[in-house]
């Protein structure tokens, strides 16, 4: 089974179960996280059960799931009262760090620093990871000055023609350049993800250096070519863990 | 924010060491700016009132952040309230980089989020756990607590953390299980523990009430100083150090058997009620702790 992990309406996740079929693809919802079902035990690996699509499955059924949601919000839970629905949904994210975390190698991306799908970074956080794993970048520049509407003359920015190209596992969709690709991958491999978009800039002198600019866990599954290469990716994972 | 006690027992023992200080207040943003510049160096400027303080300049960082509660109200005006936000960021972003010493950096502090998970870390690190079941199924909870004997329920988050005990007089509530997964948990009978951990460190003592949770009762609660055996006292500083953090609250709990159990690992411990009991000095502890990175 292949398990999408995402809103009740988000139509991307939904269109992607559709074309996944044959792999047995289901989408789980916070929905099913207030169904009678579910069971996971600290330590013991038998009987721990999930409920997907309104139906119990064992973990073990469990081949692959793809992770299109960072947390639970009090927005996906109508069903809740009101005044608890803040809680459950802490409650709901929690149990799902608990749950995908058990799941292992299985979960795309991994649970990271408590949000669901990869890391909760900031721009300025992807810029100074990638500086620090040796790759060009452009200087994230950003003053609070800017926000009251008064412009600070002293931040440099640097206009750019942007490439972005999104890590499937070890293979990189939409590439231009075989540099942006390796660069791509070297910050999927430090930040332990396995999907990634990254966007690079090239800077208007003769010499049109390269740079990164920007970094996201949660690319657009739209391109086909990408949801094409990330069914091949699930496909891998879900043989690995038979 | 004003009134948060470990942080004021802190700044008054980082005053005491003669050590300059910049008091960053959440209730006011508004009188703050920030620039910051990230690429292969952080660096950094917050002016306060107008009076500018390089980041680079600052040696450590001790957080005791509070949700944020705008100061600024709608009458203010949008861009107030959006200024308030984006200093939040900003500063945020600078803990996460800066290569300051944080007591303690919020990426090592998430894991603490999810009870279950971090329990998880916990006995890879080599402590004993209770057994533990999150569950939406009551007829499984109930199982549960039957073959454990003596079972407690706990929030997964820690948000309403109130920890009690299962009562089988209030079983019919347990249909209400099925709308959220819901943490059930091996009471452990025995004394409860809590060891402070700064750096290598470790103020410990024992605390005893009749209360399930010794956290929300009114009855009488006796907190002492005491020495850890010399291999827990050992793992309270392996397991701060293995998950990233310089100062933690962890609470343990030992049998009459001998037996040491770790429930949790709290990356922002609020010890000022333990010092107070006590007398042991861990305000000093971390004043000192964050001293040796000044430059």
């Amino acid at each position: 089974m292949l398990v999408v992990l995402a809103r009740e309406h988000d139509e991307e996740a939904a269109r992607l179960v559709v074309q996944w079929a044959s792999l047995g693809a289901v989408q789980l919802t916070p929905r099913d996280l207030s169904r009678p079902g579910w069971n996971q035990e600290h330590g013991r690996r038998r009987y721990q059960t999930a409920v997907i699509a309104g139906n119990r499955v064992g973990n073990d059924s469990i081949g692959a799931v793809l992770v299109r949601l960072a947390a639970v919000t009090a927005f996906d839970l109508p069903h809740v009262s009101p005044l608890d629905r803040s809680y459950v949904a802490a409650e709901m994210t929690a149990f799902l760090v608990f749950w995908l975390g058990s799941l292992g190698t299985r979960v795309v991306n991994r649970p990271i620093e408590g949000c669901l799908g990869g890391p909760p970074w900031p721009q300025a956080q992807w810029i100074s990871e990638a500086a620090r794993i040796g790759l060009p970048v452009v200087p994230f520049t950003r003053s609070t000055l800017q926000r009251r509407g008064v412009p600070d003359e002293s931040m440099p920015t640097a206009p750019m023609n942007g490439d972005t190209v999104t890590v499937v596992g070890d293979k990189c969709v939409n590439s231009r350049s075989a540099v942006h690709a390796e660069h791509a991958k070297a910050l999927a491999q430090s930040c332990g993800v396995d999907l990634l978009s990254v966007t690079f800039g090239t800077d208007n002198c003769e010499k049109g250096n390269s740079f990164l600019i920007a970094a996201s866990p949660w690319p657009s599954l739209s391109d086909m070519r990408v949801s094409n290469e990330l069914r091949r990716f699930l496909q891998e994972v879900m043989r690995a863990n038979v | 924010m004003p009134h948060d006690s470990p942080l004021t027992a802190v700044d008054e023992a980082l005053s005491e060491l003669g050590l300059p200080l910049l008091r960053i207040n959440q209730l006011a943003y508004s009188d703050m700016n920030i620039k910051l510049s990230v690429g292969s160096e952080l660096r950094g400027e917050l002016s306060l009132h107008d009076f500018p303080i390089k980041l680079q300049e600052i040696s450590a960082i001790y957080l005791r952040p509070h949700p944020l509660i705008h100061r600024a109200s709608i009458d203010s005006g949008v861009q107030s309230l959006r200024h308030e936000d984006a200093v939040e960021e900003a500063l945020y972003t600078w803990v996460a980089l800066t290569s300051s010493a944080v007591v303690n950096r919020p990426r090592a502090m998430a894991a603490n989020g999810s009870k279950p998970y971090q329990l998880s870390l916990i006995e890879s690190l080599g402590f004993k756990v209770p057994n533990t079941l999150v569950t939406t199924d009551p007829d499984e909870a109930a199982k549960f607590c039957r073959d454990q004997g003596a079972a407690i329920y706990k929030s997964v988050s820690g948000i309403r953390s109130k920890v009690a005990r299962i009562r089988t007089d209030k079983c019919e509530r347990w249909s209400t299980i099925a709308s959220c997964p819901t943490q059930f948990q091996q009471y452990i009978d025995g004394l409860d523990c809590r060891a402070h951990v700064v750096g290598t460190e470790v103020f410990a003592c024992s605390i005893r009430s009749t209360a399930d949770d010794y956290r929300y009762t009114e009855d009488p609660v006796a907190v002492e100083p005491i020495v850890l055996p010399v291999k827990i006292r050992e793992r309270c500083v392996q397991i701060t150090a293995a998950m990233q953090l310089h100062f933690t609250g962890i609470d343990l709990r030992v049998t009459d058997g001998g037996e040491w159990y770790c429930f949790e690992v709290n990356p922002a411990p609020a010890f000022s009620y333990y010092e107070k009991h006590t007398g042991q000095r861990i305000a000093a502890a971390v004043a000192h702790f964050l001293a040796r990175f000044e430059m």
